[in-house]
């Protein structure tokens, strides 16, 4: 170790708010967090998953975007759900496995903004490897389909839904931290998604039909199926609003913990929490 | 000063970790002693912002932790290295530096130098792209080390910095800590007086959660003068001193 002369100190800045190097410290945590994401380690089982189930049952259907756009949310994103929920609850109970809380709670940074660039790093290889799915299945489907075009809908409320599911899940893995964790979120958001979701739909009446319809999965109820327009135009409006009001709740969740900050982070939050809340009200 | 303690006492259910503790310190190197149990963590994580005070009055850096506005700007200026250090295994060492300095906000403009100079300052300029679950124990303490130092804080809080380090790297680590504490406040817990001796100019010991001497590490050893018990000279004012505070205790014990 060298006591080489002390570099000299910057001025230390006054406030954080209208630094010049805010968003540029963001985006660099940003890519330290996505370099260093462990879902790139299931990206190979995805691509094996992806090529077995959405991009092989398209196939079988006709070369009819509408018909064929159905796998991307039926087929395709359940076969995300778990591990998008797995590896982002293993991104959230990082700093509780690795008993770093002490140290990372006398830095500066906020902790929920710290939590923020972690999930983010998890979230963009999720979507990323979705968004790369989709573009398989369209690709081939733009090549045999001999009309029309290919709908934006359902990729926009997958996105969306698996941004939702990615936000539960490092919400969970941040407040239960622990090497169980991620499989149990993991296999309960894939129960959730895929049992008592369909169940939901076989269910048109009541409540639980509107659950049905406001899950990516499981599109929505049979008896709305036309060849060429299978989704009517509000679901997926009330299904984007209705995750985005997820991802909301569980942000606002995420930052209400104990080790997030001072006082007005926490009311902020929790106002970021209540509209959550409500915007689920709303859809319901 | 940099650091002004007024009474703080810290609970832990019916324990009482830190019990009434008044100090203050300016620049300079303040070596905390003590036995196992004394409250030596537990002041330096109330003084690292993470554990808030049962009682008394802290500032820091001229500025009320307790305050969130406050504590964002004491963190920027602050150093810690906690026991046990936590760490990112798949990170490399300037990565994880990194990490750090982004989490201090160190403006990005001086970030590549200040990991940089930090990497160099604990000699891992080696070891400067090899991930942490490669490194040795002592390696990853001076990877916490430069965590702490990157920001060139004007307030370091280092708990047991020299576990695990050589000899060679801890005579290093002396003259870095003798650098830093010209211009900040540093504050180093450990159990090794040698490491108090070669490098700090002051001494606080502890004992049973209060500080029951203050003084220059000359002055402990005069404490130990005519002492048997201990090796070195610090080694005797050390025992001499907890051996007379207890006493005392005890002797008030029976009083009452």
């Amino acid at each position: 170790m060298t006591a080489a002369t002390v570099s000299e100190a910057a001025p230390a800045p006054s406030s954080a708010s209208g630094r010049p190097g805010r968003w540029r410290q963001a985006a660099r945590m940003l890519r330290l967090e996505v370099r260093h994401s462990a879902f790139v380690w299931c990206l190979p089982l995805l691509v094996v998953l992806f090529i077995y189930d959405p991009y092989r049952t398209a196939a079988g259907y006709p070369a009819l975007w509408p018909l064929r756009s159905t796998v991307v949310l039926n087929k395709f994103w359940p076969d995300m759900v778990v591990f998008a929920a797995g590896f982002s609850a293993w991104a959230g109970s990082r700093e509780g496995r690795r008993n770093i809380g002490d140290l990372l709670g006398t830095t500066a940074r906020p902790a929920w903004t710290r939590q923020l660039c972690s999930l983010a790093g998890t979230a963009c290889w999720v979507v990323a490897a979705f968004l790369a799915g989709v573009i398989a299945l369209y690709v081939r489907d733009s090549q045999q389909a001999t009309w029309g075009g290919p709908p934006a809908a359902p990729v926009i409320v997958g996105v969306l839904g698996l941004v939702a599911v990615c936000a539960v899940a490092f919400t969970l893995g941040a407040l239960f931290p622990g090497r169980f964790t991620a499989p149990i979120v993991a296999v309960a958001l894939m129960i959730i998604t895929l049992y008592a979701f369909r169940q939901a739909v076989g269910d048109t009446g009541g409540a639980a039909g509107a659950i049905g319809v406001l899950s990516p999965d499981g599109g929505v109820p049979g008896d709305d199926w036309g060849l060429f327009a299978p989704v009517s135009v509000g679901v997926p409006i009330v299904q984007g609003a209705f995750m985005a009001g997820v991802v909301l709740a569980a942000l606002g969740v995420l930052g209400l913990s104990a080790r997030a900050g001072g006082a007005g982070w926490r009311g902020g939050r929790s106002a970021v929490a209540a509209g959550g809340a409500r915007l689920r009200a709303a859809d319901g | 000063m940099n650091v002004e303690l007024t009474s703080v006492s810290r609970l832990f259910g019916h324990n009482k970790a830190v019990d009434a503790v008044s100090l203050d310190a300016g620049p300079g190197v303040l070596g905390l002693l003590g036995p196992n149990g004394a409250g030596k963590t537990s002041l330096l994580r109330m003084l690292a912002t993470v554990l808030p005070p049962s009682s008394g009055e802290i500032r820091l850096l001229e500025r009320d932790p307790g305050r969130t506005a406050d504590r964002r700007d004491i963190r920027r200026r602050l150093g810690y290295l906690p026991q046990s250090l936590g760490y990112y295994p798949a990170f490399t060492v300037v990565e994880f530096i990194e990490y750090f300095a982004l989490l201090k906000e160190v403006p990005p403009a001086r970030l590549p130098g200040a990991v940089a100079a930090a990497v160099e300052r604990v000699d891992l300029g080696a070891k400067a792209r090899s991930r942490l679950r490669t490194l040795s124990g002592g390696m990853l303490r001076r990877v916490g080390i430069a965590q702490a130092i990157v920001n060139d804080p004007d307030l370091l809080l280092l708990d047991e910095p020299t576990a695990g380090l050589d000899p060679e790297q801890r005579v290093g680590f002396r003259a870095l800590l003798r650098a830093l504490g010209e211009t900040s406040t540093v504050i180093v817990s450990t159990h090794l007086v040698e490491d108090v001796g070669a490098a700090c100019s002051e001494v606080a010991l502890m004992d049973s959660g209060h500080v029951v001497f203050r003084g220059t590490p000359d002055e402990l050893v005069a404490r130990g003068e005519g002492h048997g018990i201990g090796d070195a000279p610090l080694e005797r004012g050390y025992s001499a001193v907890l051996q007379a505070t207890r006493a005392a205790a005890r002797g008030d014990g029976v009083a009452a």
